[in-house]
Protein backbone atom coordinates (compact mmCIF):
# COMPACT_ATOMS: atom_id res chain seq x y z
CA UNK A 1 0.00 0.00 0.00
CA UNK A 2 1.15 3.55 -0.77
CA UNK A 3 0.07 5.87 1.98
CA UNK A 4 0.05 9.91 1.53
CA UNK A 5 0.17 11.96 4.74
CA UNK A 6 -1.49 14.84 3.48
CA UNK A 7 0.75 16.94 6.36
CA UNK A 8 3.96 15.40 5.94
CA UNK A 9 4.10 15.00 2.33
CA UNK A 10 2.29 18.23 0.98
CA UNK A 11 2.49 20.57 3.97
CA UNK A 12 -1.36 20.95 3.96
CA UNK A 13 -2.41 21.84 7.73
CA UNK A 14 -6.16 23.12 6.42
CA UNK A 15 -8.04 21.42 3.91
CA UNK A 16 -10.29 24.76 3.71
CA UNK A 17 -7.25 26.12 1.74
CA UNK A 18 -8.74 25.82 -1.24
CA UNK A 19 -5.53 27.72 -3.39
CA UNK A 20 -3.31 25.34 -1.46
CA UNK A 21 -5.05 21.73 -2.08
CA UNK A 22 -5.46 22.75 -6.17
CA UNK A 23 -1.43 23.52 -5.83
CA UNK A 24 -0.50 19.62 -4.50
CA UNK A 25 -3.33 17.88 -6.27
CA UNK A 26 -0.44 16.83 -9.30
CA UNK A 27 1.42 15.89 -7.27
CA UNK A 28 -0.61 13.22 -6.06
CA UNK A 29 0.56 10.20 -8.35
CA UNK A 30 -1.22 6.94 -7.21
CA UNK A 31 0.83 3.81 -8.29
CA UNK A 32 -0.37 1.32 -6.26
CA UNK A 33 -3.89 -0.43 -6.31
CA UNK A 34 -4.15 0.09 -2.90
CA UNK A 35 -3.91 3.41 -1.25
CA UNK A 36 -4.28 5.06 1.77
CA UNK A 37 -4.60 8.84 2.91
CA UNK A 38 -3.38 10.19 6.07
CA UNK A 39 -5.19 13.38 7.04
CA UNK A 40 -4.22 13.25 11.18
CA UNK A 41 -3.59 16.88 12.13
CA UNK A 42 -5.41 18.24 9.18
CA UNK A 43 -8.28 20.35 9.55
CA UNK A 44 -10.80 18.71 7.39
CA UNK A 45 -12.72 21.06 4.86
CA UNK A 46 -14.83 21.21 1.91
CA UNK A 47 -14.48 20.75 -0.95
CA UNK A 48 -11.07 20.02 -0.52
CA UNK A 49 -10.76 17.35 1.20
CA UNK A 50 -13.33 15.77 -1.52
CA UNK A 51 -10.94 17.43 -4.15
CA UNK A 52 -7.92 15.07 -3.25
CA UNK A 53 -10.00 11.94 -2.76
CA UNK A 54 -11.49 12.61 -6.10
CA UNK A 55 -7.81 12.91 -7.41
CA UNK A 56 -7.02 9.59 -5.89
CA UNK A 57 -10.41 7.67 -7.10
CA UNK A 58 -9.57 9.02 -10.35
CA UNK A 59 -6.15 7.29 -10.86
CA UNK A 60 -7.66 4.18 -9.39
CA UNK A 61 -10.04 3.69 -12.28
CA UNK A 62 -7.02 3.65 -14.42
CA UNK A 63 -5.98 -0.18 -12.85
CA UNK A 64 -8.02 -2.93 -13.41
CA UNK A 65 -9.00 -5.57 -11.03
CA UNK A 66 -9.84 -4.55 -7.13
CA UNK A 67 -8.81 -1.31 -5.96
CA UNK A 68 -9.00 -0.09 -2.00
CA UNK A 69 -8.42 3.65 -0.68
CA UNK A 70 -8.38 3.82 3.30
CA UNK A 71 -8.64 7.54 4.65
CA UNK A 72 -7.38 8.13 8.38
CA UNK A 73 -8.60 10.68 10.24
CA UNK A 74 -8.83 12.28 14.03
CA UNK A 75 -11.94 14.04 12.94
CA UNK A 76 -14.15 12.53 15.63
CA UNK A 77 -17.44 13.71 14.04
CA UNK A 78 -20.68 11.03 13.52
CA UNK A 79 -20.87 9.40 10.91
CA UNK A 80 -23.41 11.67 8.85
CA UNK A 81 -21.39 14.68 9.49
CA UNK A 82 -18.33 13.18 8.81
CA UNK A 83 -19.55 11.78 5.13
CA UNK A 84 -20.83 15.05 4.29
CA UNK A 85 -17.17 16.92 5.47
CA UNK A 86 -15.87 14.47 3.37
CA UNK A 87 -17.57 14.11 0.24
CA UNK A 88 -19.14 17.76 -0.06
CA UNK A 89 -18.53 18.84 -3.77
CA UNK A 90 -16.93 15.33 -5.12
CA UNK A 91 -17.17 15.21 -8.46
CA UNK A 92 -16.48 12.04 -8.27
CA UNK A 93 -19.31 11.11 -6.76
CA UNK A 94 -21.69 13.82 -8.18
CA UNK A 95 -22.06 15.27 -4.86
CA UNK A 96 -23.48 19.11 -4.73
CA UNK A 97 -21.73 21.40 -2.51
CA UNK A 98 -25.32 22.97 -1.45
CA UNK A 99 -27.15 19.49 -0.94
CA UNK A 100 -27.31 17.70 3.01
CA UNK A 101 -27.90 14.17 2.17
CA UNK A 102 -29.96 11.86 4.47
CA UNK A 103 -27.41 9.28 5.64
CA UNK A 104 -28.60 6.75 3.86
CA UNK A 105 -29.23 8.23 0.72
CA UNK A 106 -25.35 9.73 0.78
CA UNK A 107 -24.07 5.98 1.35
CA UNK A 108 -26.25 4.51 -1.61
CA UNK A 109 -25.05 7.21 -3.81
CA UNK A 110 -21.35 6.51 -2.74
CA UNK A 111 -21.28 2.70 -2.66
CA UNK A 112 -22.73 2.54 -6.00
CA UNK A 113 -20.03 4.67 -7.57
CA UNK A 114 -17.48 2.40 -5.81
CA UNK A 115 -19.26 -0.93 -7.10
CA UNK A 116 -18.64 0.17 -10.52
CA UNK A 117 -15.18 1.21 -10.21
CA UNK A 118 -14.70 -1.95 -8.15
CA UNK A 119 -12.62 0.50 -5.37
CA UNK A 120 -13.28 -1.15 -1.90
CA UNK A 121 -13.42 2.52 0.37
CA UNK A 122 -12.77 2.45 4.10
CA UNK A 123 -12.75 5.36 6.60
CA UNK A 124 -11.15 4.73 9.89
CA UNK A 125 -11.69 7.79 12.59
CA UNK A 126 -9.41 7.68 15.45
CA UNK A 127 -9.83 9.58 18.74
CA UNK A 128 -7.21 12.21 20.63
CA UNK A 129 -5.73 9.29 22.19
CA UNK A 130 -4.99 7.50 18.51
CA UNK A 131 -7.36 4.84 19.18
CA UNK A 132 -9.22 3.78 16.29
CA UNK A 133 -13.16 4.49 17.64
CA UNK A 134 -14.97 4.15 14.16
CA UNK A 135 -14.58 2.60 10.78
CA UNK A 136 -16.81 3.14 8.06
CA UNK A 137 -16.96 0.44 4.91
CA UNK A 138 -18.25 2.21 2.06
CA UNK A 139 -17.67 -0.38 -0.14
CA UNK A 140 -16.07 -3.51 1.66
CA UNK A 141 -13.71 -5.93 -0.07
CA UNK B 1 -29.53 60.91 39.85
CA UNK B 2 -26.09 60.74 38.27
CA UNK B 3 -25.19 62.10 34.41
CA UNK B 4 -23.88 59.29 33.13
CA UNK B 5 -24.30 55.58 32.80
CA UNK B 6 -21.95 53.35 35.29
CA UNK B 7 -21.04 49.88 34.04
CA UNK B 8 -19.72 48.03 37.12
CA UNK B 9 -17.27 45.61 36.68
CA UNK B 10 -17.38 42.61 38.78
CA UNK B 11 -14.45 41.42 40.53
CA UNK B 12 -13.80 38.00 38.54
CA UNK B 13 -13.62 38.89 34.93
CA UNK B 14 -12.79 34.97 33.92
CA UNK B 15 -14.46 32.41 32.40
CA UNK B 16 -18.09 32.78 31.13
CA UNK B 17 -19.01 35.12 34.35
CA UNK B 18 -18.83 38.47 32.38
CA UNK B 19 -21.78 37.18 29.99
CA UNK B 20 -24.38 37.30 32.67
CA UNK B 21 -23.32 40.42 34.05
CA UNK B 22 -26.09 42.45 34.35
CA UNK B 23 -25.19 45.75 32.75
CA UNK B 24 -28.14 48.02 32.47
CA UNK B 25 -27.36 51.60 30.20
CA UNK B 26 -30.17 54.20 30.83
CA UNK B 27 -31.15 56.80 28.23
CA UNK B 28 -32.05 59.43 30.37
CA UNK B 29 -28.64 59.28 32.38
CA UNK B 30 -26.80 60.85 29.22
CA UNK B 31 -24.79 59.98 26.76
CA UNK B 32 -21.59 58.90 28.48
CA UNK B 33 -20.96 55.37 29.87
CA UNK B 34 -18.18 54.83 32.85
CA UNK B 35 -16.87 51.24 32.85
CA UNK B 36 -15.43 50.69 36.48
CA UNK B 37 -12.81 48.62 36.95
CA UNK B 38 -11.82 49.07 40.61
CA UNK B 39 -12.92 45.59 42.09
CA UNK B 40 -11.13 43.78 38.88
CA UNK B 41 -9.61 40.93 40.22
CA UNK B 42 -9.37 37.89 38.77
CA UNK B 43 -8.75 37.89 34.97
CA UNK B 44 -8.26 35.93 31.81
CA UNK B 45 -8.57 35.98 27.86
CA UNK B 46 -11.75 34.22 27.82
CA UNK B 47 -13.48 36.42 30.24
CA UNK B 48 -12.13 39.44 28.75
CA UNK B 49 -13.55 38.93 25.65
CA UNK B 50 -17.08 38.08 26.97
CA UNK B 51 -16.82 41.43 28.63
CA UNK B 52 -16.17 43.10 25.80
CA UNK B 53 -18.80 41.26 23.84
CA UNK B 54 -20.75 42.02 26.45
CA UNK B 55 -20.15 46.41 26.77
CA UNK B 56 -20.28 46.34 22.87
CA UNK B 57 -23.89 44.79 22.83
CA UNK B 58 -25.28 47.81 24.99
CA UNK B 59 -23.23 50.63 23.50
CA UNK B 60 -23.24 49.78 19.87
CA UNK B 61 -26.97 49.03 20.72
CA UNK B 62 -28.12 52.19 22.43
CA UNK B 63 -28.52 54.86 20.32
CA UNK B 64 -27.62 57.80 22.72
CA UNK B 65 -24.54 56.59 24.12
CA UNK B 66 -22.03 58.82 22.39
CA UNK B 67 -19.01 57.68 24.32
CA UNK B 68 -17.14 55.37 27.19
CA UNK B 69 -14.68 56.40 29.50
CA UNK B 70 -13.07 53.77 32.16
CA UNK B 71 -11.93 54.34 35.29
CA UNK B 72 -9.59 52.15 37.85
CA UNK B 73 -7.19 51.94 40.31
CA UNK B 74 -3.84 52.81 39.26
CA UNK B 75 -2.30 50.24 41.01
CA UNK B 76 -4.54 47.49 39.45
CA UNK B 77 -1.79 45.16 37.96
CA UNK B 78 -5.07 43.91 35.99
CA UNK B 79 -5.51 46.32 34.16
CA UNK B 80 -2.43 46.16 32.47
CA UNK B 81 -3.28 42.94 31.37
CA UNK B 82 -6.57 44.35 29.94
CA UNK B 83 -4.72 46.56 28.05
CA UNK B 84 -2.58 44.10 26.35
CA UNK B 85 -4.90 41.61 25.85
CA UNK B 86 -7.04 44.21 23.51
CA UNK B 87 -9.47 45.03 25.58
CA UNK B 88 -9.74 48.68 24.82
CA UNK B 89 -8.24 48.65 21.60
CA UNK B 90 -11.21 46.53 20.91
CA UNK B 91 -13.63 48.61 22.18
CA UNK B 92 -12.62 51.54 20.59
CA UNK B 93 -12.21 50.02 17.24
CA UNK B 94 -15.72 48.56 17.11
CA UNK B 95 -17.54 51.05 20.26
CA UNK B 96 -18.43 54.53 20.18
CA UNK B 97 -14.88 56.25 19.93
CA UNK B 98 -13.72 58.03 23.52
CA UNK B 99 -11.75 60.77 23.11
CA UNK B 100 -9.17 60.52 24.65
CA UNK B 101 -5.96 58.14 24.99
CA UNK B 102 -7.20 55.23 24.70
CA UNK B 103 -6.52 55.33 21.70
CA UNK B 104 -2.73 54.49 22.26
CA UNK B 105 -3.92 51.21 22.82
CA UNK B 106 -3.67 50.52 18.97
CA UNK B 107 -0.11 50.48 19.63
CA UNK B 108 -0.17 47.25 21.66
CA UNK B 109 1.89 44.14 20.22
CA UNK B 110 -0.12 41.11 19.68
CA UNK B 111 1.65 38.46 21.69
CA UNK B 112 0.28 35.70 24.31
CA UNK B 113 0.73 36.74 27.59
CA UNK B 114 1.96 34.42 29.97
CA UNK B 115 2.32 34.16 33.61
CA UNK B 116 2.41 32.52 36.54
CA UNK B 117 0.28 31.19 39.07
CA UNK B 118 0.57 31.25 42.90
CA UNK B 119 0.88 27.45 42.55
CA UNK B 120 3.47 27.29 39.82
CA UNK B 121 1.07 26.85 37.15
CA UNK B 122 1.49 28.60 34.04
CA UNK B 123 -1.57 30.72 32.00
CA UNK B 124 -0.79 31.26 28.26
CA UNK B 125 -3.63 34.60 27.42
CA UNK B 126 -4.23 34.87 23.86
CA UNK B 127 -5.30 38.26 22.86
CA UNK B 128 -8.60 38.76 21.68
CA UNK B 129 -8.66 37.90 17.97
CA UNK B 130 -11.21 40.51 15.90
CA UNK B 131 -12.72 38.10 12.88
CA UNK B 132 -14.49 40.58 10.59
CA UNK B 133 -16.10 39.73 7.57
CA UNK B 134 -16.72 42.36 4.73
CA UNK B 135 -20.14 42.08 2.16
CA UNK B 136 -19.61 39.91 -0.72
CA UNK B 137 -15.94 38.73 0.27
CA UNK B 138 -15.45 34.93 0.27
CA UNK B 139 -15.97 34.49 4.00
CA UNK B 140 -13.44 31.08 3.34
CA UNK B 141 -10.97 32.86 3.06
CA UNK B 142 -11.52 35.53 5.76
CA UNK B 143 -11.27 32.28 8.33
CA UNK B 144 -7.83 30.97 6.82
CA UNK B 145 -5.56 33.66 8.77
CA UNK B 146 -7.61 32.72 11.77
CA UNK B 147 -7.26 28.79 11.32
CA UNK B 148 -3.23 29.08 10.10
CA UNK B 149 -2.85 31.21 13.95
CA UNK B 150 -4.95 28.76 15.97
CA UNK B 151 -2.96 25.92 14.14
CA UNK B 152 0.24 27.91 15.00
CA UNK B 153 -0.69 28.21 18.94
CA UNK B 154 -1.92 24.67 19.44
CA UNK B 155 -0.10 22.56 17.70
CA UNK B 156 2.92 21.93 19.92
CA UNK B 157 0.09 20.79 22.52
CA UNK B 158 -1.14 18.10 20.17
CA UNK B 159 2.25 16.52 20.18
CA UNK B 160 2.18 16.42 23.88
CA UNK B 161 -1.28 16.11 25.18
CA UNK B 162 -4.34 13.78 24.04
CA UNK B 163 -5.67 16.11 21.99
CA UNK B 164 -7.06 16.66 18.33
CA UNK B 165 -5.71 20.22 18.05
CA UNK B 166 -6.79 20.17 14.27
CA UNK B 167 -10.37 19.01 15.14
CA UNK B 168 -10.64 21.51 18.42
CA UNK B 169 -10.16 23.79 15.21
CA UNK B 170 -12.60 22.68 13.03
CA UNK B 171 -15.26 23.25 15.79
CA UNK B 172 -14.51 26.75 16.16
CA UNK B 173 -14.20 27.32 12.92
CA UNK B 174 -18.08 26.13 12.26
CA UNK B 175 -18.76 28.39 15.41
CA UNK B 176 -17.25 31.64 13.69
CA UNK B 177 -18.76 30.27 10.16
CA UNK B 178 -21.98 30.37 11.74
CA UNK B 179 -21.39 33.89 12.71
CA UNK B 180 -20.40 34.83 9.25
CA UNK B 181 -23.85 33.55 7.89
CA UNK B 182 -25.95 34.78 10.16
CA UNK B 183 -24.43 38.47 11.19
CA UNK B 184 -22.48 41.21 9.71
CA UNK B 185 -21.26 41.99 13.10
CA UNK B 186 -17.48 41.38 13.92
CA UNK B 187 -16.81 38.12 15.76
CA UNK B 188 -14.48 38.32 18.56
CA UNK B 189 -12.27 35.48 19.73
CA UNK B 190 -10.92 35.15 23.45
CA UNK B 191 -8.49 31.83 24.37
CA UNK B 192 -6.51 30.69 27.37
CA UNK B 193 -4.15 27.68 28.35
CA UNK B 194 -3.79 26.88 31.73
CA UNK B 195 -0.55 24.16 32.01
CA UNK B 196 -0.39 22.62 35.56
CA UNK B 197 3.13 22.90 37.62
CA UNK B 198 3.83 19.32 36.45
CA UNK B 199 2.78 19.41 33.46
CA UNK B 200 0.90 16.97 33.38
CA UNK B 201 -2.96 18.31 32.23
CA UNK B 202 -3.95 21.00 30.66
CA UNK B 203 -6.93 23.28 30.47
CA UNK B 204 -8.04 25.26 27.50
CA UNK B 205 -10.73 27.64 27.99
CA UNK B 206 -12.28 29.94 25.10
CA UNK B 207 -15.41 32.29 24.00
CA UNK B 208 -16.13 33.51 21.02
CA UNK B 209 -19.49 35.29 20.17
CA UNK B 210 -20.65 38.08 18.29
CA UNK B 211 -22.96 41.25 18.29
CA UNK B 212 -25.60 39.14 15.80
CA UNK B 213 -29.39 38.39 17.20
CA UNK B 214 -28.11 34.87 18.09
CA UNK B 215 -29.70 31.46 16.65
CA UNK B 216 -33.09 31.66 18.66
CA UNK B 217 -34.25 35.35 16.17
CA UNK B 218 -31.87 33.76 13.28
CA UNK B 219 -34.46 30.73 13.18
CA UNK B 220 -37.17 32.33 13.99
CA UNK B 221 -36.72 34.92 11.37
CA UNK B 222 -36.53 31.70 8.63
CA UNK B 223 -39.04 29.41 9.79
CA UNK B 224 -41.17 28.05 6.97
CA UNK B 225 -44.22 30.03 6.05
CA UNK B 226 -46.36 27.40 7.86
CA UNK B 227 -44.83 27.63 11.00
CA UNK B 228 -44.62 31.27 11.49
CA UNK B 229 -47.81 31.50 12.81
CA UNK B 230 -46.64 29.82 15.75
CA UNK B 231 -43.45 32.23 16.16
CA UNK B 232 -44.92 33.70 19.53
CA UNK B 233 -45.66 30.89 21.04
CA UNK B 234 -41.85 29.21 20.33
CA UNK B 235 -39.26 29.02 23.37
CA UNK B 236 -35.92 29.11 22.65
CA UNK B 237 -35.89 25.18 23.45
CA UNK B 238 -38.21 24.92 20.58
CA UNK B 239 -36.20 26.95 18.36
CA UNK B 240 -33.22 25.61 18.69
CA UNK B 241 -34.96 21.97 17.82
CA UNK B 242 -35.48 23.58 14.84
CA UNK B 243 -32.00 24.77 14.17
CA UNK B 244 -30.55 21.58 15.05
CA UNK B 245 -32.37 19.63 12.66
CA UNK B 246 -30.33 18.62 9.66
CA UNK B 247 -31.12 20.62 6.54
CA UNK B 248 -32.63 23.38 8.34
CA UNK B 249 -30.57 26.41 7.31
CA UNK B 250 -31.37 30.30 8.14
CA UNK B 251 -29.02 31.43 5.42
CA UNK B 252 -29.81 28.60 2.12
CA UNK B 253 -27.14 30.20 -0.32
CA UNK B 254 -24.56 29.99 2.19
CA UNK B 255 -21.66 27.81 0.90
CA UNK B 256 -20.30 27.46 4.71
CA UNK B 257 -23.74 26.41 6.22
CA UNK B 258 -25.29 23.66 4.92
CA UNK B 259 -28.02 23.26 7.97
CA UNK B 260 -25.68 20.71 9.39
CA UNK B 261 -23.19 23.48 10.90
CA UNK B 262 -24.79 22.97 14.52
CA UNK B 263 -24.35 19.34 14.74
CA UNK B 264 -21.15 19.33 13.71
CA UNK B 265 -20.71 21.89 16.59
CA UNK B 266 -22.27 19.95 19.29
CA UNK B 267 -21.30 16.26 18.23
CA UNK B 268 -17.97 17.39 17.63
CA UNK B 269 -17.83 18.96 21.02
CA UNK B 270 -18.69 15.89 22.83
CA UNK B 271 -16.62 13.68 20.77
CA UNK B 272 -13.46 15.33 21.73
CA UNK B 273 -14.49 16.30 25.36
CA UNK B 274 -15.49 20.14 25.18
CA UNK B 275 -17.93 21.65 27.73
CA UNK B 276 -19.82 24.06 25.44
CA UNK B 277 -21.87 26.50 26.42
CA UNK B 278 -24.08 29.08 24.86
CA UNK B 279 -25.43 32.16 25.95
CA UNK B 280 -28.28 32.76 23.63
CA UNK B 281 -31.28 35.39 24.30
CA UNK B 282 -32.30 35.06 28.00
CA UNK B 283 -30.83 31.54 28.18
CA UNK B 284 -27.84 29.52 28.66
CA UNK B 285 -27.23 26.07 27.26
CA UNK B 286 -24.48 23.31 27.82
CA UNK B 287 -25.37 22.25 24.24
CA UNK B 288 -22.38 19.72 24.13
CA UNK B 289 -24.91 17.82 26.60
CA UNK B 290 -27.98 17.42 23.68
CA UNK B 291 -28.10 14.15 21.92
CA UNK B 292 -28.70 15.96 18.50
CA UNK B 293 -30.25 11.81 17.36
CA UNK B 294 -33.07 12.53 19.75
CA UNK B 295 -33.69 16.09 19.08
CA UNK B 296 -36.85 15.85 21.63
CA UNK B 297 -38.33 18.89 23.50
CA UNK B 298 -37.27 17.22 27.29
CA UNK B 299 -33.35 16.13 25.90
CA UNK B 300 -33.18 19.88 24.84
CA UNK B 301 -34.74 21.37 27.47
CA UNK B 302 -32.67 19.71 30.37
CA UNK B 303 -29.27 21.41 28.87
CA UNK B 304 -31.06 25.17 28.92
CA UNK B 305 -30.98 27.77 32.08
CA UNK B 306 -33.35 30.49 32.30
CA UNK B 307 -30.97 33.71 32.88
CA UNK B 308 -34.01 36.25 33.55
CA UNK B 309 -32.50 38.36 30.64
CA UNK B 310 -31.20 38.91 27.38
CA UNK B 311 -27.69 38.27 27.55
CA UNK B 312 -26.18 38.29 23.81
CA UNK B 313 -24.87 35.62 21.70
CA UNK B 314 -21.77 33.92 22.90
CA UNK B 315 -20.35 30.71 23.06
CA UNK B 316 -18.17 29.37 25.96
CA UNK B 317 -15.68 26.48 26.07
CA UNK B 318 -13.58 24.61 27.94
CA UNK B 319 -11.58 21.24 27.75
CA UNK B 320 -9.67 19.55 30.33
CA UNK B 321 -6.71 16.86 28.47
CA UNK B 322 -3.92 14.97 29.94
CA UNK B 323 -0.42 14.47 29.05
CA UNK B 324 0.22 11.18 26.65
CA UNK B 325 1.70 8.01 27.84
CA UNK B 326 5.17 8.05 27.60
Amino acid sequence: MHEYSIKSDFGIIDLDDIDKVERILEKIIVSDVNVGLDLFSVIIGYPGTSMIVDRVLFQLENFSGKKSLILKTDFYQNEEELLNAVFWGSSYFKIEVYNVFELNELKRIISDRLQKANIAFRIEVYNQKNNLVNAYELLQR
Amino acid sequence: MPKFNSLKVWPDISGYIPAIIPFVINDSRGKDVNIHFNNCAIVDSTGINLLLLNILNKIVNTKNVTGWTCKSKLENENIEFIKKIGFFKLLTKLGKSPDFFWRDMEEIVDIPIETIGIFGEKRISFPIYLLQFKKNENRRNALLPFKTRLYGLLEEFGDIYNFSFAHFIAILTEIAKNSADHTDTPCLFGLDIFKSYSGQFLRITFSIGDLGIGINENTKDHLPLNERARYNYWDLTQTYRKALQTGFTSKPNSFENRGIGMSIIINGAKNIGIKLLVFDAKSSGLISDINVDKLSHNEIRKSFYFLDRKVGFYYYGELNLERKNA
